[in-house]
């Protein structure tokens, strides 16, 4: 099964027509990058995908089943957390909800403690475990939200601008990581690191409400396709071509 | 001393309901939408006075639980901000309270106790009622506390995991409502948000552990009303400001020494 399928896909908000004629299909073991400029819909395609956002149009499958059931193979890393830093609960439990089931009486079993255990491992913050989850770093806590990912045994990581709010050690960290994951797993990651991420992904695809680029990170070609090779690079501070 | 027995039986029943509700309230930060749901408990209180129910609490039990599902599902599907539709609620319930008891032939005893609450009279009925419900939102939150915790912390990602998140965050509103009923006998409706959040607001600053700030969270609110009812008996004033006057600054002064 095909881990993502798009085929004619548009999502409107209001009038506004966010995403257009989204045609996309990303094979096992594929890493690949999505870059574009900011409100050019990167984050609203990862959505599409996990079936948070409702299509207007076309179809979208996930592992060959539609999104809300495609997306238990699917592990994301949102853009932002989403939490409250002062939340009384510890590294352990943010990653051992990631294993969640829903009518299983014995909520959680060894075998789910294992995997999280496992999970920090992979992230190295298995020291941190019985920390609070609101004395870390935003690096940190990054890292820690990738193992609530990988606690699931994804075979589809999604991850949304995982390296805006981190520093360069954690970035390299970080790009060695994935790039030690994609053996067992499709990676696909929202950057604006353009030069660092064509050194690891197979493909890049350019977003601007439509697919403007899709094919192999080489970057003169990136620019020739994109028309305007200013615009490629010129999405935010953290945007740079070798 | 027969009072007594009676007011202490309600102290612990209702901290029960303030450590572990009172906990996902402030962690899950719903505490005006809380405020909401209590106040509009007072429009099925004065419904209960006008169908002339012995007890107008037993008339408020589904008055609250309704209320609790339209401000979780208006603040959801409307299209403006949240606060907007609780605040309605908030006055509605209030103004329909006052209007039914108003509509009442002969005179409404207990409505200042509603109002305000009143821990010495608090009857044998009503400690079986706020067993029976204490029971009930406990049996629910246990069975469901992994679902809770996971729409507190991370809606999001609840969602993703497969959690219907609305379906939980309506049922947590019930949950809230149905503790609700339980207080209004104690501190009564316009005091009753204070005893749901100063405990677990007090002891979040504490620990880091959800389980912990629930359990602490009973023992603070128990320390808290007994010590409130003790003083209230001895100088003669009403209880249920006595006991939220204390616990405010019980909250002020040790987030003040926090910080």
């Amino acid at each position: 099964m095909i881990p993502v399928m798009l085929r004619d896909v548009s999502v409107c908000f209001g009038a506004e027509r966010v995403l257009e004629d989204i045609n996309l299909s990303i094979g096992n073991h594929e890493f690949v990058a999505i870059i574009g400029p900011n409100g050019g819909g990167k984050t609203t395609l990862l959505n599409v995908i996990l079936g948070l956002v409702k299509t207007s149009g076309g179809i979208v499958r996930v592992f060959g089943k539609p999104p809300e059931e495609g997306r238990k193979f699917v592990g994301y890393l949102p853009q932002r957390p989403s939490f409250d830093p002062s939340f009384p609960i510890s590294v352990y439990e943010v990653v051992l909800m990631g294993r969640y089931r829903r009518w299983s009486l014995r909520k959680y079993t060894e075998e789910d403690m294992k995997a999280v255990e496992n999970a920090l491992h992979t992230v190295g913050m298995i020291d941190f475990k019985e920390k609070s989850i609101g004395i870390l770093s935003g690096g940190q806590i990054q890292r820690v939200l990738i193992a609530r990912a990988l606690v699931r045994s994804p075979k589809l990581l999604l991850l949304d601008e995982p390296t805006a709010s981190i520093d360069s050690e954690m970035q390299i960290f970080l790009y060695e990581l994935l790039r030690k994951l994609r053996e067992k797993m499709t990676v696909v990651i929202v950057t604006h690191d353009i030069g660092v991420v064509s050194d690891y992904v197979d493909r890049i695809v350019c977003l601007n409400r439509r697919i403007h680029y899709c094919g192999p990170p080489d970057l003169s070609e990136i620019a020739r396709t994109y028309g305007h090779p200013v615009k490629l690079i010129d999405h935010g501070a953290h945007a740079s071509v070798k | 001393m027969y009072v007594f027995r009676n007011a202490f039986l309600a102290a612990f029943l209702i901290s029960v309901l303030c450590g572990v509700v009172g906990s996902f309230v402030v962690v899950k930060r719903i505490s005006l939408m809380s405020g909401g749901i209590s106040h509009a408990a007072f429009g099925g209180i004065g419904l209960g006075y006008f169908l002339r129910i012995s007890d107008p609490l037993i008339a408020a039990i589904p008055f609250s639980v309704l209320s609790a599902i339209g401000i979780g599902v208006l603040s959801r599907r409307a299209k403006m901000s949240e606060d907007i539709s609780i605040g309605i609620f908030w006055a509605f319930g209030m103004a329909l309270g006052i209007l039914l008891v108003n509509m009442t032939p002969g005179y409404a005893p207990n409505l200042l106790g509603f109002l305000f609450g009143n821990i010495l009279l608090v009857s044998p009925d009503d400690i079986i009622m706020m067993l029976t419900l204490d029971i009930f939102v406990l049996v629910l939150i246990s069975l469901f506390y992994e679902e809770f915790l996971a729409i507190s912390f991370d809606e999001e990602f609840a969602k993703i995991v497969g959690i219907r998140a609305d379906f939980f965050n309506t049922l947590l509103l019930v949950i809230i409502a149905i503790s609700i009923i339980v207080m209004i006998k104690v501190v009564g409706v316009i005091l009753v948000i204070a005893m749901l959040i100063i405990p677990a607001a007090i002891c979040k600053q504490f620990t880091n552990s959800m389980k912990i700030l629930m359990i602490s969270s009973i023992f603070a609110s128990l320390f808290l009303t007994i010590t409130g009812l003790w003083l209230s008996f001895i100088y003669n004033v009403p209880s249920g400001a006595t006991i939220v006057l204390i616990s405010s600054c019980a909250f002020f002064l040790i987030s003040l020494i926090r910080c």
